[in-house]
C-alpha cells in the first residue's frame, strides 16, 4: 500500500505533460502565409485542400477568427513561413505576429507589388518563399526574417529592408518604415 | 548522512539561478550580463566568511533563533517569488491549463508543489544527486541555444546602446539571486572544503549568468523593446535548424528547473523549520510549500522591487557570520 500512495500524484502529474485533449491534427488548418492589408487579410495554408481565404478585418486576430468561422477549422499559426505587409502598420503587425501568433522566427517578411491578396492567389507560398531564398543565395537580398525586420523597425532609424514580391517572384527590395 | 559534494551543491544551486534568469523581466543588454557576472563574484567574496565559519565547525543549529527565523522567512518569500515568476513567465511560454485564470494558476502551482513534496521527501542528498542529471539536461539546452544563436544571430545586437549602468545591473543581479538563502543552508551540508565549494558555485554562476544573458542579447537585442521576458523569448526564438525550434526542449527544462528550484527552497525551509520550531514534527515541507504558494499569490516578482530583494540577499549572506562575530565579541568582553 505504501508504494501506491504516490499513484494519485503520478496520475495528476500527467496534467503537466500537455497530453490534453486539444483536438486532432486533422481538425486544424496550418497557416503557411498571410497577407496583411489595411482592411483585409488573406491567409494561405499548408494543406492543398484549404484554398487561400480573404476576409475583411482590420486586425490579424479578427481575421483569424473570421477565417476559422468560414473554414470550420481552428487555425494554427506557429509554422507561418511568409508574411506579406500590404499597407498595414508594419511594426505593430510584426510585433503581434511574433508575440501572439508565435510565428516561426525564420518567417520571411515581404511586400507585394499591387494587390497582395491577388499575389497569394496567383502563386503558391512555397514558390514565393523559394524566390526569396534564391535571391538571398545570389546575394541580391539580406536577411529578411521577422526578428531582423522587426529589429530594424524598432531600431534608431526605424526602417528595414524587405523583398518585393510579384507574380513574377522576387522583383527587388524596398525599405519599409 | 545527508552530505553532498561541492559539484552537487553547484548543480543544485545553478538550476535555481538558471530558472531565475529564464524568468528575468525587463530590458537586458551586455551591461546586464557584465553586472550579473560581476555580482556573482562579489557574492563569492561575501560568502567567504560564511564558508570559513562552517569550515571551523559552526552550523546553523548553533545560530540564534532569530537568525534561523530570518533565514526561514527569506527562503519562504523567495519560494513564493518563484511561483510569482512562474506565473508571470507563463505569458510567453505554453503551460497547459495555466491560461485558465486563477484556477489554472493554482492548479499548476499545486501540482508543482505536490511534485516538490515527493522530490523533497527523499532528502537533500537524493535531491542533490538527481539535480546533477537535471543540470546536465539544462546544459544541453543552453548549449543548443548558444550554438544556434552564435551561428544565426545578428552580432550587431551586442553593440546596441546599453541604456543601463553597472550599479543598476548589479542590484538586479543580487535581486535575482534569491537562492542565497538555500545556499546558506546547503553549504553546511557539503562534505568537503566549504570555501572551495563556494568558489566553485559562484564562479560557475558568474559564467552561466554571462553566457545566458549574452546569448539572450544576441538573439533578442533588436526586438528588446517589445519583449517582457527576454531570456525565455530568446530560448524560444532560437532555431538550431530552419525548421526546428527549441520550444519543447526549453519547456521541458523550464518545468524541471521550476520543480527543482522550488524543491530546494522547500527542503531548506523544512530544515530551518525543524530546528526553529521543534513542535512542528510532521508536514513541515507541505506546510512550507503551502506558505510559498500563498506568498506567491500575494506578492509580485522580484523585478518589481529589485532594491528590497537585493538588500535582503546581501543580508542573508552576511547574517550568520555577523551573528558569530557579535557573539564572539560579547564573549570576549565578558571574559575580560
Amino acid at each position: 500500500m505504501k508504494r501506491l500512495r504516490f499513484a494519485p500524484l503520478l496520475l495528476t502529474a500527467g496534467l503537466l505533460t500537455g497530453c490534453a485533449s486539444d483536438g486532432n491534427v486533422s481538425d486544424k488548418s496550418y497557416l503557411r502565409a498571410a497577407v496583411i492589408g489595411r482592411d483585409t487579410v488573406t491567409l494561405a495554408f499548408f494543406s492543398e485542400e484549404d484554398e487561400p481565404v480573404t476576409v475583411a478585418a482590420d486586425t490579424p486576430e479578427a481575421a483569424r477568427t473570421a477565417a476559422e468561422l468560414a473554414g470550420g477549422h481552428k487555425i494554427f499559426t506557429g509554422y507561418t513561413e511568409l508574411i506579406v505587409l500590404d499597407g498595414c502598420d508594419s511594426a505593430a503587425t510584426l510585433d503581434f505576429m511574433l508575440s501572439e501568433w508565435k510565428v516561426s522566427p525564420s518567417c520571411i517578411v515581404a511586400c507585394p507589388v499591387g494587390d497582395g491578396a491577388a499575389l497569394l492567389s496567383a502563386r503558391k507560398p512555397e514558390e514565393l518563399e523559394g524566390a526569396v531564398k534564391v535571391a538571398q543565395a545570389q546575394e541580391l537580398l539580406g536577411r529578411c526574417d521577422i526578428v531582423t525586420v522587426l529589429g530594424g523597425l524598432l531600431s534608431g532609424d526605424r526602417r528595414a529592408e524587405v523583398p518585393v514580391l510579384s507574380r513574377e517572384g522576387f522583383v527587388g527590395k524596398v525599405t519599409i518604415e | 548522512m545527508n552530505r553532498i559534494s561541492k559539484s552537487q551543491l553547484a548543480a543544485i544551486m545553478l538550476i535555481g539561478d538558471a530558472f531565475a534568469l529564464f524568468c528575468l523581466h525587463g530590458r537586458i543588454c551586455v551591461m546586464t550580463a557584465v553586472g550579473f557576472a560581476a555580482g556573482s563574484l562579489i557574492q563569492l567574496f561575501l560568502a567567504l566568511p560564511l564558508a570559513r565559519l562552517y569550515d571551523s565547525g559552526r552550523t546553523l543549529a548553533d545560530c540564534g533563533r532569530a537568525v534561523r527565523i530570518a533565514l526561514l522567512a527569506y527562503v519562504l518569500i523567495w519560494g513564493g517569488s518563484l511561483f510569482a515568476m512562474l506565473w508571470q513567465t507563463s505569458s510567453v511560454i505554453y503551460i497547459p491549463y495555466e491560461g485558465s485564470g486563477i484556477w489554472g494558476r493554482l492548479l499548476t502551482g499545486g501540482l508543482i508543489a505536490a511534485v516538490c513534496v515527493y522530490v523533497s521527501s527523499s532528502g537533500i542528498k537524493a535531491l542533490a544527486r538527481s539535480a546533477v542529471i537535471a543540470a546536465g539536461l539544462g546544459a544541453v539546452c543552453v548549449a543548443v541555444v548558444v550554438v544556434s544563436a552564435g551561428i544565426q544571430s545578428d552580432m550587431s545586437n551586442i553593440l546596441r546602446p546599453a541604456g543601463s549602468d553597472l550599479p543598476r545591473e548589479l542590484i538586479r543581479g543580487f535581486a535575482a539571486s534569491g537562492g542565497l538563502g538555500s545556499f546558506v543552508v546547503l553549504l553546511g551540508f557539503t562534505d568537503s572544503d566549504r570555501t572551495d565549494a563556494a568558489a566553485l558555485y559562484f564562479t560557475c554562476k558568474a559564467v552561466l549568468s554571462f553566457v545566458i544573458l549574452f546569448t539572450a542579447v544576441m538573439v533578442t537585442g533588436g526586438i528588446m523593446d517589445v519583449l517582457d521576458l527576454p531570456v525565455a523569448s530568446a530560448a524560444q526564438l532560437s532555431q538550431p535548424f530552419p525548421v526546428q525550434r527549441t520550444d519543447s526542449l526549453f519547456l521541458t527544462v523550464f518545468a524541471v528547473f521550476a520543480v527543482y528550484t522550488v524543491a530546494v527552497q522547500a527542503s531548506a525551509a523544512e530544515y530551518l523549520a525543524a530546528r526553529t520550531f521543534p513542535c512542528l514534527r510532521r508536514f513541515r515541507c507541505t506546510l512550507a510549500l503551502a506558505v510559498m504558494v500563498a506568498v506567491g499569490a500575494l506578492i509580485g516578482s522580484p523585478s518589481e522591487s529589485t532594491g528590497i530583494y537585493a538588500a535582503a540577499g546581501l543580508a542573508v549572506l552576511l547574517i550568520v557570520p555577523a551573528e558569530a562575530l557579535i557573539k564572539g565579541g560579547i564573549r570576549k568582553h565578558e571574559k575580560a
